[in-house]
């Protein structure tokens, strides 16, 4: 791997960005920017996008815009300058503003420990510790034991754990750790990982206790050793650059560190991909179902050329266990491209793997709309993965927020395409995640049901919803983040918080931190809702006021909001307040609940209307004067856990 | 490959790096003369050079450079081994 290889080259750069030049309003050249972003840049083509996006991020805001935007402060102990521009690149090619703070060079303890320092002045909401071997600094003599060898490694990695609980506890911020690059110079030969003391087998144990306590602090780590031995040692590091500029990645290489990077604050704000659309004939089999016929097609053992359409398979089988959904949009007769589904001995995906099975003869632009409507989820977390260069086009060109990548000539390469271009990369992996199929499977039955009844009503006491509160735990904290960073339109204020920020939240028995669970007669649509309110004392009126109220839109019609106002009503009512206090601010996506608050009762405070054409309202509701709504919801509230 | 061919392939690294499609570089033309040639940029043009022409310097041959004319012969002489 040397590039982005998976996007498509950029053949027209020159001429793309004098166009993006000639746009007056910066959002449009934001626009044109980030199509260009999508693109094999290679490093002195993302400089060049990057010293624009510098002078664009001067003038635009990107929360006025609705955009989301992370803020990353990098620590590093070697120079890395130059990767900042491919950082930047990498985020923006995923729709992400990210705003970039760079410590002084070797300066990570003395600015993570100095609440004075700059670093806390950028406050950011990622701290990436970029340390390099050198920062190892374990020299042991050659003859070295075992034992002394794993008592350096755990001070030295005990060390940076507490500074990672630093960045948790102070900053509030979520942080990156590298792993080292092992060196490829040998002392001993191939004798080398045999020796404790070695200078190769030092590193390799130190990243395995990187590794093991990362897992315990929920540091995410970047994978760096991985991917310079993707690259190849021998060029990722350029060895006279190193001495020379202190440079430990080779600028050369910069796109791909910045894409490392880019892909897991992608995943921070919860912004990965979701669901992988795939093809079918010469995606998943060799040969074309409808002229070969069932026994025709090329897959499985037998032949190298089956053999590799059936490791394709069983890569994705691997990312749907993952819960990435599966959606399969094809241009074939709905019964012949399921034959191979419920009839070939050799296809490892099943009919019931795929959530959303479109196969028809209609355009797949068409078709991938609808698929993410069906899903009820937006395209941007759709990638489409099809062997036809075509196809590809028409998706690229109409729906430009799918990910399409470019799908290697040989079936054998399809899993390392779709590998090595980080679509999915996630910060962590829960239960929620491995029933994410099953969910969107159960959401499609409901909605046949929902047509199939006449009456809403009906549908609603049909659907035997059971509701669960409770106050945020260990368990729910991962998914509350996910949602917080990633709810749009059900979502009242779009306040961002980190993991550490929400677990702080948790810990803070002053403020209400609530999830929602809700189940029904089809199955467990998880964790769907979260609420934080604060207490708030105006005069001699004790008010909780509703910081956060977000849903996830899979539940809306349920009647999901007004039973939680049910039981919050219930609560704060028991907890001594005289009302409740909720908020309203506007953004492109959050239309849908300007009216929220006045649907369920509460009376409009105050409503303001900044320069930039925010709405900012407030509305209250009188506890006394409350009466809960009907529902079609059992619901229950687990206080125990209640802080 | 003559030195006309060597300037054509070069000045659009030039153009990449310092954003500027109107950039002008002849013999003379030292890092004072441009806007943002810095040490890192320097090393950015070095790098961008070897990648365009499939050539591999030495640090001690960039260091002895003393302006582009030097650089364009430089190329010039690792394209002709």
């Amino acid at each position: 791997m040397h590039d982005l290889y998976w996007l498509t080259q950029p053949s027209q750069f020159k001429a793309e960005m004098s166009a993006a030049k000639a746009h007056d309003d910066p959002y449009e050249q934001l626009q044109a920017l980030g199509a260009i972003a999508k693109h094999n840049l290679d490093f002195t083509q993302t400089i060049r996008l990057d010293r624009r996006l510098q002078s664009l991020y001067k003038q635009i805001d990107s929360k006025a815009m609705g955009l989301p935007s992370i803020r990353l402060a990098i620590l590093a102990s070697a120079t890395a300058d130059h990767l900042i521009p491919s950082i930047r690149v990498a985020a923006l090619r995923r729709g992400l503003i990210a705003d970039l703070y760079l410590a002084p060079y070797g300066q990570y303890r003395q600015e993570i420990l100095n609440p004075a320092s700059a670093l806390y002045q950028f406050a950011p909401d990622a701290v990436l510790l970029a340390l390099n071997a050198a920062e190892a600094g374990i020299h042991l003599p050659l003859g070295a034991g075992e034992n002394e060898l794993q008592d350096r490694i755990a001070a030295r990695v005990e060390e940076w754990a507490g500074l990672w609980e630093v960045i948790t506890g102070q900053l509030q911020a979520v942080t990156l750790h590298q792993t080292m690059v092992v060196p490829v110079e040998q002392v001993f030969g191939q004798y080398d990982a045999l020796v404790p003391a070695s200078p190769a087998n030092i590193l390799t144990q130190l990243n395995q206790r990187l590794r093991s306590h990362a897992a315990r602090h929920k540091t995410t780590l970047i994978e760096i050793d991985r991917l310079a031995s993707a690259v190849g040692k021998q060029s990722w590091c350029d060895a006279p650059l190193w001495h020379h500029a202190k440079q430990d990645v080779s600028p050369i290489y910069a796109p791909l560190y910045g894409d490392s990077v880019g892909r897991v604050l992608t995943a921070i704000r919860g912004l990965s991909r979701k669901c992988l659309v795939l093809d079918l004939d010469n995606t998943l089999w060799g040969g074309v179902i409808g002229d070969d016929g069932l026994e025709g097609i090329v897959l499985g053992q037998g032949s190298g050329v089956g053999e590799a359409y059936q490791s394709f398979q069983a890569y994705v089988k691997l990312l749907k266990e993952r819960g990435i959904i599966l959606a399969v949009c094809s241009k074939n007769n709905e019964e012949t491209a399921l034959e191979p589904f419920f009839h070939h001995p050799e296809m490892l995906l099943r009919r019931d793997d795929i959530s959303i099975f479109v196969s028809n003869w209609e355009d797949k632009a068409t078709n991938i709309r609808r698929i993410a409507a069906d899903l009820n989820i937006g395209l941007d977390s759709l990638v489409f993965f099809d062997d036809n260069p075509v196809e590809r086009g028409i998706v690229r060109k109409y729906e430009p927020a799918v990910a399409v990548p470019e799908v290697p000539d040989d079936a054998a390469w399809y899993s390392r395409c779709l590998s090595d271009a980080g679509y999915f990369e996630t910060v962590s992996f829960s239960a929620d995640d491995r029933l994410r199929t099953e969910q969107y499977l159960a959401n499609r039955q409901r909605q046949t049901l929902q047509q199939k009844t006449q009456s809403i009503d009906g549908f609603l006491a049909q659907l035997e919803m059971t509701m669960s509160v409770a106050p945020w735990d260990a368990v729910s904290i991962p998914r509350v983040t996910q949602l917080i960073n990633k709810s749009n339109q059900f979502n009242l204020t779009t306040r961002r918080y980190t993991e550490a920020q929400v677990r702080q939240m948790s810990q803070d028995s002053d403020i209400l931190t609530w999830h929602v669970r809700l189940k029904d007669s089809f199955g467990d649509n998880g964790l769907i809702s979260v609420i934080i309110a604060r207490p708030e004392q105006a005069g001699d009126r004790q008010s909780l006021k509703i910081d956060t109220w977000l849903m996830s839109c899979r539940v809306l019609g349920r009647q999901v909001e007004h039973e939680v106002l049910n039981l919050l009503a219930t609560y704060a009512c028991g907890q001594g307040y005289d009302r409740l206090v909720g908020e309203y601010i506007s953004t492109p996506k959050n239309s849908m609940v300007r009216e929220h608050y006045l649907r369920l009762g509460f009376t409009l405070l105050s409503e303001d209307t900044d320069d930039s054409g925010i709405v900012h309202s407030l509305w209250c509701l009188e506890l006394k004067k409350f009466k809960p709504t009907k529902t079609f919801i059992q619901s229950s509230f687990d206080s125990k856990e209640s802080a | 490959m003559s030195r006309e061919d060597i300037y054509a392939q070069l000045v659009p690294i030039f153009q990449d790096i310092f954003d500027d499609d109107d950039i002008e570089i002849e013999d003379g033309t030292t890092a004072k003369d441009i806007d943002g040639w810095d040490s890192l940029n320097h090393i950015n043009l070095v790098l961008g050079a070897e990648q365009e022409f499939g050539v591999k310097f030495k640090t001690s041959e960039v260091a002895k450079l003393q302006n582009v004319g030097e650089f364009v012969d430089l190329i010039g002489l690792k394209l002709s081994k």
